[in-house]
């Protein structure tokens, strides 16, 4: 097994390691199997002194009134969620890894001020920009759309440019002037040398961009405003309002709500494979 | 090598730096238009109203009496910054190092690593109902699984955790542990994925231990992703809100009153937008001066292979 | 193969957006029909009365004109949202708010006064509806909405617990007129149930430290909060103390209610059928009847009697935005979900408020129930007599938060009564006379 510092490690090492990932393994999912267990539970057994741990039977049935409370059919949240995740996620991507590489290849007057100006964008709490920002949007009539959750995103940013940034800045150079010498255009090194070495960095943006677009409250309950354009983080706190005592309710539909980021997460772990990229010329 | 072919060699590499402005400033045209159609108007408009006292329904200048008055009169100000910049001297430091340390644990393709790399996830993905659920369901002082744990093993007066004036803002950072395993590691772990092999081995080869391996190789190799974390983690931490808001509302007796929170209620609670401006424009300067302090000094400690 | 997996992956993410938008085609506008905007909190069960009301009054031969757009958010980010529209400008047309707020905008002109539309309305019948619910919507004089969602505090009580005590319960005690805080006292102590570990099986009440409530108490007692003038706080003053020290006793002299400490997180809800009485709004019983299954439970109401009773009514206000798209239809709106017909479903069908109009609330419909509680009359209890209303003055929202945390030290036992109330006192004063603005 190799690890990050990147030998064989003997097998006391090896042990220690594992030893240790599963013991904070267990304290990390507990929380986590404590939220399964409650979502199976009866609201008695919820609440009961000492805790009920693994309760018995399985109530599945908690789900189904998580997934058919709402006056709206759950699944019209879900499609929500997903295409204003998705849409934001790509565009993300895109325009921040673009915005990155003029800021990392390039060197131009007021390169270094205009990343801070980026950064500082960063530093402002959302709640004093929160009515202009809305204004503006309601002038363009894009209120009660998905448009003001979904189109900055494909303008860059702080975060993701800031990350693709550091990124790009640990490729050399030197592939970058092979490439030149080759007659490839700016847009074509950016195309295929640094995306291409930049594969975890792209894998990361791709999860943290979409879990942020999955778990957005205050986005879609400001510009949206009918039942049927709702997303799921509104959905389950305004069946939060009606359940806010029954702990077991509240779990199964939290539950609902995580369990597609994290199937996300788990298939995204395929392109966290340790020597597929490399950053270095030479071997 | 034949004079003309030097001669084009050189050309290209002078053009290589010539003609990089324009490019430069074509390739982050999308953020500088996004930049100027959604950010710099409401940016602008809320420092203007930092000067004023706004209610909602009138505009009255005000010169720097917020500001005068936070500063000098506020105590709750002084507070909440406390408050808040306590919480980010513990959370930041201590977040940075777990969050490495697991990334190393986690840097791995042995069999079943990506099922422990999303058990360790879990958490940063669960929806902020559902964990302030859990935490309170945790800290509960009388039937939370911790001072049960603590009971039984002999703490006969445990903590008050959230409902203990002294033990909320401790719990709070105790909170913001469980991110360790969040996005920050990820970050940490996608940087140690991009060190290539090579190098390790070529150390191995000169006889280095796993120790200076790690001092050498891997260390400078990620500076670029610690600085990245440091300074994010910085400007996140100082934000904090969440939790304060949905599980102690700022109290008991304020001791959670985080900066944010704090501005929040002056927003939104008492209609005072002018106040909370002027409060988000003071956070906003200690963030840029931070920022751009660690920004210089970047220059001494972080590595990019591929030049500034 | 790869690449089969690729594209089908493909298709597979990009379905969804594609169904999405192939579904979001608008249909146009098909009716030319005005759209009234009315913007409403509640959840699921309540929001689907509201839509059979919408229904009710499109429905209407009079109103076959108006297509009402409903707009709901849940109640924790409501005010958020409904401060952003009114600041922006984008508010709906009518509007539901709770006491506080109202009192709040209405100072900043972001309702209409109703008065016209009253006036030039001969089909509005103001008379038969109950004076506190029709006061909370008046503003100098005038009236800016209407009152809606009317509520009592109740005292629920859980009849099983009573039973197996042997002791009278809360309705018992109020037929017999032997209902004052001094029987509710009495009532809470023998109700209070330890086992051999010194660990509490139940307890007679559970005060939760609310401010509204309190504020309540304090009024029932003939206190006051704030000085007439709008300068003083009088937190401080012996009935305040009083009762807040009352309160207090409840906790840590007593030990008839549960601390703060131990009923967060839901564990001591009344539904868990671990307290014996708990002062709550009348707005709960319909969650209330739909989750209580494993007791027999009914309402009271509250102690007190006379002039020590607390004034329990309440009404939220539907109010009009000022800058209302379509007034006209607003207003039709407005008189409809305040007519007997949406009263009969709202307060006879769903139970999910008391009826403002006396017509509706004296009937049989109302008064008799098939299922808890059955106590009906407890609701329409005192309705008639003079209740002192809480004031709330324009740095209300400032200055309960600072006595709360005051509240809060004295509630977690680190402080005395007094203490906590003359440093509360001396820093409202500060927030009362403008110092903190």
């Amino acid at each position: 097994m190799m690890t990050a510092s990147g030998r064989e490690t003997t097998r006391i090492g090896r042990i220690a390691v594992w030893t240790l990932l599963l013991g904070g393994g267990t304290l990390f999912i507990f929380p986590f199997f404590w939220t399964v267990t409650t979502a199976l539970k009866t609201w008695e057994q919820a609440n009961a002194y000492p805790p009920v741990w693994i309760p018995k039977p399985f109530q599945w049935i908690n789900f189904y009134t998580a997934w058919t409370t709402l006056p709206q059919p759950f699944h019209v949240f879900v499609v929500n969620t997903y295409v204003i995740a998705a849409l934001s996620t790509l565009g993300t991507v895109l325009s921040s890894a673009l915005v990155a590489y003029g800021f990392a290849r390039f060197r131009f007057k007021g390169r270094d001020a205009l990343f801070l100006v980026l950064l500082s964008t960063m530093m402002l709490p959302g709640q004093v920009t929160m009515i202009p920002v809305f204004v503006m949007w309601n002038k363009l009539h894009l209120v009660d759309t998905f448009a003001p959750l979904i189109l900055p995103s494909w303008f860059a940013s702080a975060f993701s440019v800031f990350l693709f940034r550091q990124f790009f800045m640990t490729i050399s150079r030197e592939l970058d002037e092979a490439a030149m010498i080759d007659g490839c255009s700016y847009f074509g090194i950016w195309w295929r040398i640094i995306l291409p070495l930049s594969r975890p960095a792209i894998i990361t943006i791709v999860i943290l961009s979409f879990i942020d677009g999955w778990n957005d409250f205050m986005g879609p309950l400001i510009y949206l405003n009918s039942l049927k354009h709702y997303t799921v983080s509104i959905a389950l706190n305004m069946f939060q309002d009606q359940f806010y005592t029954r702990l077991d309710l509240l779990m199964a539909a939290s539950l609902i709500h995580i369990v597609p980021v994290i199937a996300l997460f788990f298939a995204a772990q395929r392109y966290f494979i340790k020597g597929i990229s490399m950053t270095g010329l030479k071997g | 090598m034949s004079l003309a072919l030097e001669k084009r060699q050189l050309s290209t590499r002078a053009s290589l730096y010539l003609r990089t402005d324009a490019w430069g400033y074509l390739f982050i045209l999308p953020w500088v238009i996004g930049f100027l159609l959604f950010t710099i108007g409401p940016m602008l408009i809320s420092l203007a109203l930092s000067f004023t006292t706004y209610d909602l329904s009138e505009v009255r200048y005000a010169g720097l009496h917020n500001y005068h008055y936070l500063l000098g009169r506020d105590p709750l100000f002084w507070k909440s910054l406390a408050n808040t910049a306590i919480y980010v001297a513990f959370s930041v430091p201590l977040g940075l190092t777990g969050s490495l340390l697991l990334a190393m644990l986690l840097d791995t393709n042995a069999r079943g690593i990506s099922i422990f790399r999303t058990v360790y996830y879990l958490p940063s993905l669960t929806p902020a109902v559902a964990s302030s659920l859990l935490w309170m369901w945790l800290l509960h002082p009388d039937i939370g699984i911790i001072n049960f744990a603590l009971r039984h093993l002999g703490v006969t007066h445990p903590p008050g955790w959230l409902q203990s004036e002294s033990w909320a803002l401790p719990s709070m950072v105790l909170m913001s542990l469980w991110g360790i395993g969040g996005a920050r590691m990820i970050i940490f772990l996608a940087g140690l994925q991009g060190i290539s092999e090579h190098y390790y081995e070529a150390a191995k080869i000169d006889g280095a231990n796993a120790w200076r391996r790690f001092l050498h190789i891997t260390l400078p190799l990620i500076t670029p992703v610690i600085f990245f974390n440091l300074v994010l983690g910085v400007i996140g931490a100082f934000q904090v809100f969440t939790n304060a808001y949905i599980m102690t509302e700022g109290g008991p007796n304020n001791a959670t009153l985080f900066y944010a929170l704090y501005l929040y209620r002056n927003a939104f609670v008492y209609f005072k937008m002018g106040r909370a401006s002027a409060m988000a424009w003071i956070l906003f300067a200690i963030l840029f001066v931070f920022t751009f302090i660690q920004f210089r000094r970047s220059r001494r400690w972080v590595h990019y292979e591929g030049g500034e | 193969m790869g690449k089969v997996w690729k594209a089908l992956s493909v298709v597979l993410l990009a379905a969804p957006i594609a169904w999405y938008f192939a579904g979001s085609i608008p249909a146009g506008n098909q009716s030319r029909k005005t759209v009234v905007r009315y913007m409403a909190w509640g959840y699921p069960a309540q929001l689907k009365t509201d839509r059979e009301l919408i229904k009710v009054f499109e429905s209407q031969p009079e109103n076959s004109d108006i297509a009402v757009e409903f707009i709901m958010a849940p109640m924790q980010s409501y005010y958020d949202k409904v401060q952003l529209m009114l600041a922006s400008g984008t508010a709906p047309d009518v509007i539901r708010v709770n006491p506080d707020h109202f009192a709040s905008y209405v100072r900043l002109g972001f309702f209409k006064d109703l008065e016209p539309f009253m006036q030039a309305d001969a089909t509005y019948n103001p008379d038969d509806i109950f004076k506190v619910a029709r006061d909370r919507a008046l503003y100098k004089g005038h009236h800016y909405g209407v009152g809606v969602l009317f509520t009592t505090m109740l005292c629920y009580y859980n009849k099983t617990l009573f039973q197996k005590a042997g002791v009278k319960d809360p309705w018992q005690r109020y037929e017999e007129h032997k209902w004052d805080w001094d029987d509710f006292l009495e009532a809470a102590k023998s109700l209070t149930v330890y086992d051999s570990d010194g660990r509490p099986i139940q307890y007679g009440t559970n005060i939760r430290g609310g401010v509204d409530n309190l504020c309540k108490f304090i009024l029932g007692r003939g206190g006051q909060l704030v000085s007439p003038d709008g300068k003083l706080s009088l937190v401080n003053s012996p009935i305040a103390v009083d009762c807040v020290s009352w309160m207090n006793d409840l906790v840590w002299k007593w030990h008839v209610s549960p601390t703060l400490t131990q009923s967060a997180l839901s564990v001591f809800e009344f539904e868990s059928g671990r307290i014996a009485m708990e002062l709550d709004s009348s707005g709960e019983s319909p969650r209330l009847r739909e989750s209580i299954t494993s007791f027999l439970w009914d309402v009271a109401p509250c102690p007190g009697t006379g002039n020590g009773r607390m004034p329990s009514h309440e009404s939220h206000v539907l109010v009009m935005n000022a800058a209302a798209k379509e007034p006209e239809g607003a207003w039709r709106f407005m008189k409809f979900m305040t007519s007997p017909v949406a009263e009969r479903i709202l307060g006879c069908k769903l139970r999910r408020c008391i009826p403002t109009r006396r017509s509706v609330a004296f009937s049989e419909e109302y008064l008799s129930a098939d299922r808890a509680p059955y106590n009906m009359r407890a609701f329409i209890a005192g309705v008639d007599d003079p209740q002192q209303q809480i004031v709330y003055d324009p740095k209300w929202s400032e200055w309960t938060l600072e006595w709360r945390a005051h509240l809060d030290e004295l509630f977690l036992g680190t402080k005395s009564p007094r203490q906590a109330m003359d440093e509360a006192a001396a820093n409202i004063d500060l927030i009362l006379s403008g110092e903190t603005d």
